[in-house]
């Protein structure tokens, strides 16, 4: 397996969701209008707690729980919790977002200035399309490497999630790519993600990355439970 | 002002610092009171339940009992029962410890020569400090991690727990620092313990423990007490 193919492994395991299967159900949203604009409003103790399957599989394979430790002018800090879904082990890392949600490190590797496809842009509406550049930083082994890719907002739709919840929602759809293509395997990722206004963050968010247009990993995560601190 | 005069005044500061800083659910007692080398006396059967708490999010995390199965030699050794709210899962393992309820080996990890930050100090008397270092292997692995850390014996204070129950005891503030080992890379890896050990029940009573990479929060729990059992004599 490439350098590049291990990172999307982890990258997919560390925070995903699966792809296909978005049931045609009722998109329509409650709310016809999609807010003007959007404040990301959190606060230490707001988590989300998200399930993650396997979308080639149906299989779940984590429960992802994200909790704000703290919150700044420039970052959202978090402890986020894998729970391993058939051995229950548990291990948690601090990671660290930008206050639109673009990661920035995750304790295994730092993204600068972001990983776009976590956030959302600052002045998000329907129809928006903007392009972006990152480099992702691993630290350990050291290594380097750089992406490109494209994103749209492409709808504000109903969403439904687990435990019967539902958010009116973006989706926003990304494409990147490792840059340049090495030993001659073109790395991809695809993604879309619902980010609820209500929920301050995605309630979906389905991955998919392709080597040299093959299937490589395929994921959904679907918020579970979302709670602020009483 | 003499020497002595000072020196008064300088510990007068510090109680009442440190006496400001008492959480709304303790209250300090006279020190004089506080048992000289408090002895800590466990018999098979003896049995601890503590609550978790996620102090991230405040929510509950599960429980966990320690009961002793064998306490001899200068070691205590636990079945322990750990069941998370999460998932309902109950996990059991065996988990060692010396006399002083300082882990020296959970099944995962081996502790060298134990972990500090879960247990009594020697010589428990107000003011105590001191500072240690111990190494943490995990099982499987060639490779061992270094810490090196403080400990100081804060207060005697009466701490109320969620359950209504009340206890007089020590409290111990702990923190080390990881100085080598697997993970580390150019990383800060740090932990602090704030514990309550009464002597009435052979054990701690509260805990508050944290975890933060490079300053930054990673895990923070509240274990309190909320039943003892002794074994039936």
């Amino acid at each position: 397996m490439s350098s590049i193919t291990r990172l999307a492994f982890a990258a997919a395991l560390a925070l995903s969701g699966s792809c296909a299967a978005f049931a045609d159900d009722d998109t329509k949203p409650n709310d016809p209008n999609p807010p003007a604009s959007v404040k990301i409003e959190v606060a230490r103790g707001d988590r989300w707690t998200y399930e993650v399957r396997d979308d080639v599989t149906d299989e779940l394979k984590t429960i992802l729980d994200v909790a704000v430790t703290d919150v700044s002018d420039s970052e959202i800090d978090t402890r986020v919790r894998f729970t391993n879904a058939s051995t229950n082990a548990e291990s948690t890392a601090v990671q660290v977002f930008d206050p639109h949600w673009r990661l920035k490190d995750s304790g295994a590797f730092v993204y600068r200035p972001g990983l776009e496809h976590f956030g959302i842009p600052p002045d998000i509406q329907v129809g928006k399309t903007w392009s972006y550049n990152f480099e992702l930083s691993r630290i350990n082994p050291p290594g380097n490497f750089k992406y490109a890719g494209k994103a749209k907002v492409v709808s504000w739709e109903r969403v439904s999630v687990r435990n019967g919840l539902a958010y009116d929602a973006f989706k926003i759809e990304f494409n990147t790519a490792a840059t340049p293509v090495v030993n001659n395997r073109k790395f991809e990722e695809h993604i879309v993600q619902w980010y609820a206004p209500a929920a301050n963050r995605y309630v979906k968010f389905v991955y998919e990355s392709r080597q040299n247009g093959k299937l490589l990993e395929s994921t959904v995560q679907t918020l579970r439970d979302y709670g602020r601190r009483e | 002002m003499s020497q002595l005069g000072v020196g008064a005044f300088a510990s007068v500061l510090l109680v009442a610092v440190a006496a400001s800083a008492v959480a709304e659910d303790a209250s300090k007692l006279d020190p004089t009171a506080a048992p000289i080398d408090a002895k800590i006396q466990v018999s098979p059967g003896d049995s601890w339940t503590y609550d978790l708490r996620d102090d991230v999010t405040g929510d509950v995390k599960g429980s966990v009992v320690f009961e002793v199965t064998k306490a001899a030699d200068g070691e205590i050794e636990t079945r322990t029962t750990r069941q998370m709210s999460s998932t309902n899962a109950k996990t059991t393992t065996v988990q060692r410890f010396d006399a002083r309820w300082r882990r020296t080996d959970n099944g995962k990890y081996v502790w060298r020569p134990h972990l500090d930050t879960s247990g009594v100090p020697d010589a428990l008397q107000i003011g105590k400090s001191w500072s240690f270092k111990f190494e943490a292997l995990r099982k499987g692995s060639a490779q061992t991690e270094e810490y090196a850390g403080v400990g100081k014996v804060e207060a005697w204070e009466r701490v109320t727990l969620p359950n209504g129950a009340a206890y007089d005891a020590f409290k111990i503030d702990v923190a080390d620092t990881q100085t080598s080992g697997s993970g580390l890379a150019g990383r800060k890896h740090e932990n602090h313990a704030v514990m309550w050990f009464a002597p009435a029940v052979n054990r701690l009573v509260k805990m508050i423990d944290e975890s933060r990479d490079n300053g930054k929060l990673r895990d923070a729990t509240v274990q309190t007490l909320r039943e003892y059992k002794p074994a039936a004599k």
